[in-house]
Order: C-alpha cells, then sequence, then structure tokens
C-alpha cells in the first residue's frame, strides 16, 4: 500500500480531500530489511493481496467503523472502495459525520449490495480461462484478487453482523486487532504475540 | 649511581612515544585472508545502526496525522472521515 497505492497521485488526492489520514505501528520496534514482498508486488502488479499484514481502517471522527480491508489494494480498486466510504458516510452520518442512531438500515442495505458486488467480481475472475502460456503468475494474480473480493465480501458481511449485535456502529477497538484477512502472511513472526494486547492511543 | 642511571633511562623510554620496531606488519600490510567476502553487487543496507533509513518510494502523496487521536481532533474539526492504516513499522522507513 505505501508503495504503489499511497504513492498513486489520484489516491492521494482522494485521501487528502475527504480523509484525515493517520497510521498505527502496532509493534513499534519490530524491523526487519526484507523487501521481497514489495518487490513481489512491483513485479506480479498484484491487483489484491489480502494479507493480514497490515489493513486500512475507514471511521468516522468518533472512531466507528465505516468499512476496512487488509492487505493490498491497487489503486483502481482502492478508489472504488473510499467511493463505498463516502457513499455509506452520506447515507450513515449526520453533517458533522456522526453515526446517526437510525442508520442501522441504511448501514445494513449499502453493506449487503456491495458483498453482492464482491462475491459477483470474484465468481468472474474464478471463472477466468487462463491460457496456458501465461504460465502460473498470471494464475496467482487471479486467485489474489478473487481472494481479494472474498475479503471484502466477508468485511462487508462481518461489519453488518457486529453492528447488528450491537445495534449501532462498529467501535474501531472492536476490529482494530481482530480484523478479517484472507491470507496469514505477516513479516513479524510467530503469529505477532503483541498484537492482542496494543491499542491505538485515543482509542475508545 | 647506575641504578639510578637505569631507572632514569627507563622513565625516559617510557615517556617518548610508542614506535614499532623497524620491519612489523601492520593489519593493513597483510595479505587478504581467506574466508566469505561481501557479494560484488551487495547494496547499502537498509538499516543505520539498527535503525531504519527512509525509502523514498513508500508514502508518496497522502498527507499523515500522527497519532491516531490527534488525527481524530483534527477529522472532527475539518468535517473529514478517518483512514487509518494499521500495519508493522513506520510509514516512512524502509523494511519492516
Amino acid at each position: 500500500m505505501r508503495t504503489v497505492t499511497f504513492s498513486n497521485a489520484e489516491v492521494a488526492k482522494a485521501v487528502n480531500s475527504r480523509f484525515i489520514a493517520t497510521w498505527v505501528n502496532r509493534q513499534p520496534g519490530f524491523h526487519n530489511c526484507d523487501t521481497n514482498a514489495e518487490k513481489r508486488i512491483e513485479k506480479y502488479d498484484y491487483e489484491c493481496f489480502a494479507t493480514k499484514n497490515f489493513c486500512t481502517f475507514f471511521a468516522t471522527p468518533d472512531l466507528d467503523v465505516l468499512h476496512y480491508g487488509s492487505g493490498h489494494q491497487y489503486p483502481p480498486l482502492f478508489l472504488k472502495e473510499l467511493d463505498f466510504v463516502l457513499e455509506l458516510a452520506a447515507a450513515v452520518c449526520d453533517p458533522r459525520l456522526r453515526y446517526m442512531e437510525d442508520a442501522l438500515p441504511e448501514f445494513r442495505a449499502l453493506h449487503e449490495k456491495h458483498a453482492a458486488m464482491h462475491r459477483s467480481e470474484e465468481q468472474r475472475l474464478l471463472k477466468m480461462k487462463i491460457a496456458p502460456n501465461d504460465g502460473s503468475a498470471h494464475q496467482s494474480r487471479r486467485d489474489s484478487y478473487a481472494e481479494g473480493m472474498r475479503h471484502l465480501g466477508r468485511v462487508h458481511h462481518d461489519l453488518v453482523a457486529k453492528s447488528g449485535s450491537l445495534n449501532g456502529p462498529v467501535p474501531l477497538s472492536q476490529v482494530f486487532n481482530s480484523y478479517l484477512f484472507e491470507n496469514g502472511f505477516e513479516e513479524t513472526m510467530e503469529g505477532d504475540r503483541n498484537r492482542e494486547r496494543r491499542d491505538a492511543p485515543g482509542m475508545k | 649511581m647506575n641504578r639510578l642511571a637505569a631507572l632514569a633511562a627507563l622513565l625516559l623510554v617510557a615517556a617518548s612515544p610508542f614506535q614499532d620496531p623497524p620491519g612489523m606488519r601492520r593489519v593493513e600490510d597483510l595479505p587478504p585472508r581467506p574466508g566469505p567476502k561481501l557479494p560484488e553487487d551487495s547494496k547499502p543496507g537498509c538499516c543505520d545502526e539498527g535503525g531504519a533509513k527512509p525509502w523514498p518510494l513508500y508514502n508518496q502523496g497522502v498527507q499523515w496525522t500522527v497519532p491516531l487521536d490527534l488525527a481524530a481532533r483534527k477529522a472532527r474539526e475539518s468535517g473529514k472521515l478517518l483512514m487509518v492504516f494499521h500495519l508493522v513499522g513506520d510509514m516512512s522507513r524502509e523494511g519492516c
């Protein structure tokens, strides 16, 4: 995301105009010099890589989650997700961007609509024929894209379920350390032992 | 008297700057030792004294506000939503 998507001029413009962007390092002090993941993304030009390694959340200023996606999404897809977040915010937030009390039906309807779109895209991708001379890299790219669509669909459904059980918005703290992902790749070793105990400052 | 002369000579030698005996070889003069070498094409590492160095390919364009509580306050004041990128590492640093 840092290398490709957040460095894309169109994404930067869209993010800067409608969002305040912040980042949280969930494991300060950890460092490795392995840039293989970045090189692989650059080489194969993946559209999606729904890894556990990092996650992008969209929330109201009160830290109520609107949407999120784990791992890498290439700029055209990420721009679509930004559009969805803005559409959702317009439907469920008041003019001061506070989640409205009676917004659950709209929250559910929009998430379900987009889950269906992602599911349909996943099916379309999985039906794509890979020409024999395109090789395994092409198939890997296709499968990773389909995996990313499945992931976003699951996120939509999960947020609907969580908001239903809470009868209101989902606080960021509820998913910040337990977000969904499709593949368990992480640059940290041994399953990220600190992940369960770190909360971002200012979180409810 | 002889003892005093010997002591004086000893003190004089001790006070003079250290000099290698003539003909002694220094480390730099020794032939290279057999063993592993860095590959010719190795690039400078991504770390500097244990800390990650900035990598210019990261983080081009998006303006970031940290920490999260400051970003939330700024979002409230400016009427914008929040985007929170949760990662292992610092935004502008190389590697992870």
